[in-house]
């Protein structure tokens, strides 16, 4: 290809990529350090040959990578679906960054030599089925399957990524949004708001995991505007999260430790609520759905407000002890493990822990790695013990 | 005078952090760093006190001891030529400085790239450009420095080695000479 025709090529890859993102040429021009905007509507037009650094700048801005505007690679739309979400710049930008983020992880994957683990489709639900009762049947199934345990929000992440293969990233939204979901080439993916508290993200994953699993029976459009007030699809979400995260057996038990003389006290809700790590709101709309309590008197103490003052004063110290990674564990081990085995460079591997170099050793120090370990096998197991179940 | 070095961002940030880098460029003579390592990634290195002090590079570019290789040298084109050699499921992933040194190291026919990480020494050797790398070690050792290289690994030769071999692998499926096809040596001449 010649010079001319290549420039253009790329000119017009690196234009799509901007205009996707509804950035102008001065923003873009101003986030890359050129002195105007006539320099990137040159290298856009192909009249301007791009340096390797400015692309390098480029591709940043645009979440994507190197190899994504100079090979051919050609990359499926991906549908996000999002909670609340807005469609300003920012937010098309949040959505571009979180494809991107599992684009790599799906990268790392492949080249840690994983079968892609699409578990989460096993789950069947029928259109036609899709009522309070079988979504509340269907969540009681999971938590019994999957070994969720008594307070499932706590392996809630680790067995949706583990043993279910869907990603989870965490990015702060700001205010563009409190959650998304997406399935794409490189599988189920959910995307939370890093800034909501430990317990509000736990029941984002937990309703964005419901939209996973119906995500092919269900009409996106139908999802789309599901913000819209009595949008019959969120409102099952919210029952399926509810469900999930708060099973029948230990909720009603956890509340009979406390009830005395048929009585139990607003704080006595906002302990059991911590304990499973969900809002006080949540928990008592569960109780109510579980026939513990009346809906009209859990609705006026809300209303009230009495419920909301109290716990927020009591849960003051929960939102500062839960700090919610970028990325998940999962995906730091899988980085770390490309990276150990000369897949992935070191400047890539801060790529994708979205770090600066001089960052790394901090950032794998606290998830109790060391980039300096040379050996990457502690110790071998026999084969004994390996086959073994 | 062994052949002029390419370094890499981690090479760099290295001898910094080593209290080494002068007295490297002043035993060498001079130092080449692609345009994107020098202006986007060799940015600051660690000390025990302060995990970030700022690299400065311009007095020794000034004096020109260190030169910085262009994007005239290599464009992006060259970049692309690069990546599509590879056999997609086989390469490594690197990022920009890296790919633009390891495209000038294809595209020179007497520099010599130091690095130490294991992506950029497996490709190296995927290259079949083996004897166009060095270890830190070698880097080190050819101006006599004594520097206790046993606390990493990753500086000695051994582990360049190691790599290397690593990097080897993939060839087994490929006919010989495979990346060498689009290498066209010595385009910008010698550097001087």
């Amino acid at each position: 290809m010649k010079k001319i025709e290549f420039n253009k090529e790329i000119g017009s890859k690196l234009r799509t990529s901007r205009e996707k993102l509804g950035m102008t040429l001065e923003q873009v021009s101003k986030l890359v350090g050129f002195s105007n905007y006539q320099s990137l509507s040159n290298i856009e037009s192909g009249k301007r040959s791009i340096k390797v650094q400015e692309l390098s700048s480029l591709v940043k801005i645009y979440c994507t990578d190197i190899e994504c505007i100079l090979l051919n690679k050609r990359e499926k739309p991906v549908t996000v679906l999002w909670r609340n979400g807005s469609e300003t710049p920012q937010a098309k930008q949040k959505e571009q960054e979180f494809i991107e983020i599992c684009r790599n992880y799906d990268l790392m994957e492949k080249k840690c030599g994983l079968e892609p683990n699409e578990e989460y489709k096993t789950i069947g639900f029928e259109r036609q089925k899709l009522d309070y009762e079988s979504v509340k049947k269907i969540a009681n199934k999971f938590v019994k399957c999957y070994g969720f345990g008594d307070m499932p929000s706590y392996s809630l992440e680790k067995i949706l990524e583990e043993n279910l293969g869907i990603k989870i990233i965490y990015l702060d939204l700001g205010g563009i949004g409190s959650a998304a979901s997406t399935i794409g080439e490189f599988g189920a993916a959910i995307l939370v708001n890093k800034r909501q508290a430990p317990w509000r993200i736990k029941f984002n994953i937990a309703h964005e995991f419901f939209h996973i699993i119906t995500w092919d029976i269900v009409n996106k459009e139908e999802i789309r505007c599901r913000e819209k007030e009595g949008n019959i699809i969120e409102k099952l979400a919210n029952s399926f999260a509810s469900s999930l995260l708060l099973p029948e057996k230990p909720v009603i038990e956890e509340v009979n430790k406390k009830v005395k003389d048929n009585e139990i006290s607003f704080s006595d809700f906002i302990y059991i609520a911590r304990k499973f790590c969900v809002s006080t709101e949540a928990f008592l709309w569960r109780l109510v759905d579980l026939g513990i309590c009346d809906a009209g008197g859990i609705k006026k103490s809300l209303e009230e407000g009495i419920i909301k003052s109290l716990d927020k004063e009591k849960r003051r110290n929960d939102w500062y002890t839960v700090e919610f990674p970028i990325i998940s564990e999962r995906y730091v081990y899988l980085a770390l493990k490309c990276f150990v085995k000369g897949l992935i460079s070191k400047g890539k591997l801060a790529e994708f822990l979205r770090v600066e170099r001089a960052e790394l050793p901090k950032l794998l120090g606290s998830y109790g790695y060391n980039e300096e370990g040379e050996r990457d096998i502690a110790c071998t197991v026999s084969s004994r013990h390996r086959y073994s179940s | 005078m062994p052949a002029p070095f390419l370094l890499d961002t981690d090479t760099v940030v290295e001898l910094h952090k080593l209290g080494l880098w002068n007295s490297i460029v002043r035993y060498y003579g001079k130092i080449f760093l692609a345009q994107t390592v020098y202006e986007t990634e060799v940015r600051y290195y660690p000390s025990p006190t302060n995990p970030r002090i700022p690299i400065n590079l311009e007095p020794l570019i000034k004096k020109g001891n260190v030169k910085i290789l262009k994007g005239k040298i290599i464009t992006v084109k060259k970049i692309e030529e690069f990546l599509n050699e590879f056999d997609v499921t086989e390469r490594p992933v690197l990022q920009a400085g890296e790919l633009e040194s390891l495209a000038i190291i294809v595209d020179s026919d007497h520099l010599c790239f130091c690095t130490m990480d294991r992506a950029a020494i497996r490709a190296l050797s995927m290259m079949e450009l083996v004897n166009r790398g060095i270890s830190f070690e070698e880097l080190i050792s050819n101006c006599r420095i004594r520097v206790k290289l046993k606390a990493k690994y990753k500086y000695t030769k051994k582990y360049f080695e190691e790599w290397i071999t690593e990097g080897k692998f993939p060839l087994i499926h490929k006919p010989s000479g495979y990346f060498k096809k689009f290498m066209v040596k010595g385009k910008f001449g010698p550097i001087s």
